[in-house]
């Protein structure tokens, strides 16, 4: 029996992650697809090399794209999102929860609710920025395998590949983030690697990116404004603590509206203060029980990322940001600045685990309210963001696509003639009436298995910046001028027109005229055009070396799984040190 | 009381606090705002 009880406490933190992932997105999980700005899921999305990064486009979701289109193919486009969205919680908590050298489960799980559940989490699930969620989740992964990497644990550097890995097939931020949490927990001095192990890690973040890095390099320039993106999406104030107390209580997105109900008032600020002074307890408790280096490293960057993240607002240093985003390779990454507190909610939340169990080391275990502290003091973090329970209080619910969607498949999918369809009314983004007038990017491109031209300029209020894709680009001319479209549409390589009934959609049918209309719904109509002259081609990445990329990050993957099969981890759970043991390694159980 | 209860207290105050707030905060305006902005609009910028 008392076997049982430890080794049910033992699962305790993966169990309080799997009830906070489910607390969140419970109702996530009925039947559809949630569909939220940048959120885009489709039942069957098309499996193709363009998805690697051979592409017009800049290879923004590059590798994550053909993951999950090879993951939906086995299990459905609408059970991969619900893994994802509930392995997001439930993997960013559990994550966090093993990186606090604890022994009481308490402490970890209040790690992993602070790193869960907070103003970050909510805004960007509702940004439908599911990406650099998936990012954020991984981060503890990294930084725990590049901890034990550190500590010279047997085939850690298998571990680490394939967490940088599972960074990497996030999506270039996760892989960007992945590679330096990792290089900053393994290498900062005193006692950071050297030498062919600290060379091993660079090498490793490095391999394991090229996969986004070299389609990225090779593709051609695209335009834009990075002067007037970095402004518009620069973070924002979204509480009464100002700009950096925004951020260092992780929110601050420049999307102030999609901030936690409450979030301008007082009432989470107390609790706000207590999490601040329990983890700055906690701190001097992580820098006893972990190299000092690695807490460092990491206390280091996370400073960085706030910098980083505060820096597009401060009028010093705003120029020197702005001529950076202009000027560098891949400047456009300092834009959306709000996404570089990630470093700091992952300190933030282990050393508040740390400030728990602290606390709770000096509680006499035998007092009735020692239960009483160790239940509430993760519960904490409910406070910052209390309504992301439950889809969001409500904001997100899944919605099914209409059959006129499947309809206009089929009928596109019928015809042998080539050509693009084109999405209209010509915005990228369009609140759908069946989502439930909620904002989201067009699913056309990913949905249809034509090519889709559809507007790919943001619009933010009354600014609007260039678009990325070249066929968007070179369409946008003939689709906002005047006179019907027909003419044009030949020498644009369209053969069909989509026309949503939303939004602006009543102004555009005269435009539609002379076209032939082969499906009409309640709530789109399908044009088909005449054959087009000639399907436009655009200038991709060179495959041999875009394939020659994904192998070697792929032959690091297998070589790593292949080092970790049949080997046995330590017995007892993660590995923690204890006060004054610096470099040695030690196995504790719960 | 021990300084534990005080613990206990102090921290169940403060996330009832923050319950609550949100609560008032959710019935006192609509949280579905953004999804009315304009519909070419990607979002709007705050002040």
């Amino acid at each position: 029996m008392d076997n049982l009880a430890a080794r049910l406490h033992r699962h305790v933190p993966a169990l309080a992650a799997l009830l906070l992932g489910l607390v969140v997105t419970g109702p996530l999980m009925a039947r559809g697809f949630v569909l939220a700005y940048d959120m885009v899921f489709v039942p069957n999305p098309r499996l193709s090399l363009a998805l690697l990064g051979l592409s017009r486009t800049l290879p923004r979701s590059v590798p994550t794209g053909f993951v999950v289109a090879s993951a939906s193919k086995l299990l459905t486009g609408q059970v991969v999102q619900k893994l994802i969205l509930i392995g997001i919680f439930a993997g960013a908590a559990y994550g966090a929860a093993r990186l606090v050298p604890a022994r009481r489960a308490s402490a970890r799980v209040a790690a992993g609710m602070l790193y869960a559940w907070n103003p970050f989490l909510y805004e960007r699930l509702l940004f439908g920025h599911w990406t650099l969620l998936l990012a954020y989740a991984a981060m503890p992964w990294v930084a725990g395998a590049a901890l034990e990497y550190r500590r010279g644990v047997p085939r850690a550097w298998a571990r680490l590949a394939l967490a940088l890995a599972a960074a990497v097939a996030t999506g270039p931020y996760g892989g960007l983030f992945g590679a330096v949490v990792a290089m900053a927990i393994a290498l900062f001095p005193p006692g950071g690697l050297k030498g062919r192990r600290g060379a091993a890690v660079v090498a490793m973040a490095v391999a394991i990116n090229l996969p986004w890095l070299v389609p990225g390099l090779l593709h051609q320039p695209v335009p834009g404004r990075p002067a007037l993106a970095l402004e518009l999406f620069r973070a924002r104030s979204d509480s009464s603590l100002g700009l950096m107390g925004s951020l260092v209580s992780l929110g601050g997105l420049w999307r102030t509206d999609l901030a936690p109900p409450g979030r301008h008032g007082l009432a989470w600020i107390p609790a706000f203060c207590l999490i601040a002074v329990v983890s700055l307890w906690g701190w001097r408790e992580l820098r006893t029980r972990l190299p000092v280096g690695a807490v460092r490293g990491l206390a280091t960057l996370a400073a960085l990322g706030l910098i980083a993240a505060i820096a597009p607002s401060v009028h010093l240093v705003a120029p020197l940001v702005r001529w950076a985003s202009r000027a560098l390779p891949g400047g456009a990454i300092f834009r959306d600045s709000q996404k570089y507190v990630i470093p700091l909610a992952l300190l933030e939340s282990v050393a508040f685990g740390a400030g728990v169990e602290r606390i709770l080391g000096r509680v006499r275990s035998d007092e009735r309210a020692a239960l009483g502290a160790a239940l509430l003091l993760p519960l904490l973090p409910l406070a910052l963001a209390p309504t992301l329970a439950w889809g969001a209080g409500g904001r997100l619910s899944p919605v099914s696509y209409p059959p006129s969607w499947e309809q206009a498949e089929a009928v596109m999918a019928r015809d042998s003639v080539p050509g693009a369809v084109l999405a209209f009314p010509w915005h990228a983004y369009l609140p759908f009436g069946w989502n439930h007038d909620r904002t989201v990017r067009q699913p056309a491109a990913q949905y249809f298995s034509r090519p889709v031209v559809a507007d790919s300029s943001l619009q933010v209020g009354p600014y609007r910046l260039p678009a990325e894709d070249p066929w968007s680009r070179m369409s946008t001319g003939v689709v906002v001028g005047r006179g019907p479209l027909e003419t044009g549409l030949a020498r644009l390589g369209v053969r069909y027109v989509l026309l949503y009934k939303e939004a602006d959609w009543r102004p555009r049918l005269p435009r539609l005229a002379g076209l032939r209309v082969v499906l009409e719904t309640h709530d789109l109509v399908l044009y088909q055009a005449p054959p087009p002259v000639r399907v436009p081609t655009f200038a991709e990445p060179p495959i041999v070396a875009v394939l020659a990329a994904d192998a070697v990050a792929l032959a690091l993957v297998l070589g790593a799984g292949a080092a970790l099969m049949g080997a046995r981890r330590p017995a007892g759970g993660p590995v923690i040190l204890q006060p004054g043991d610096h470099h040695g390694v030690r196995s504790v159980g719960e | 009381m021990t300084r534990v209860r005080i613990l206990i207290l102090v921290v169940a105050l403060s996330l009832g606090l923050a319950v609550v707030g949100a609560y008032l905060a959710v019935v006192s305006q609509n949280p579905r705002a953004e999804a009315k902005a304009p519909a070419t609009v990607y979002g709007p910028l705050s002040p």
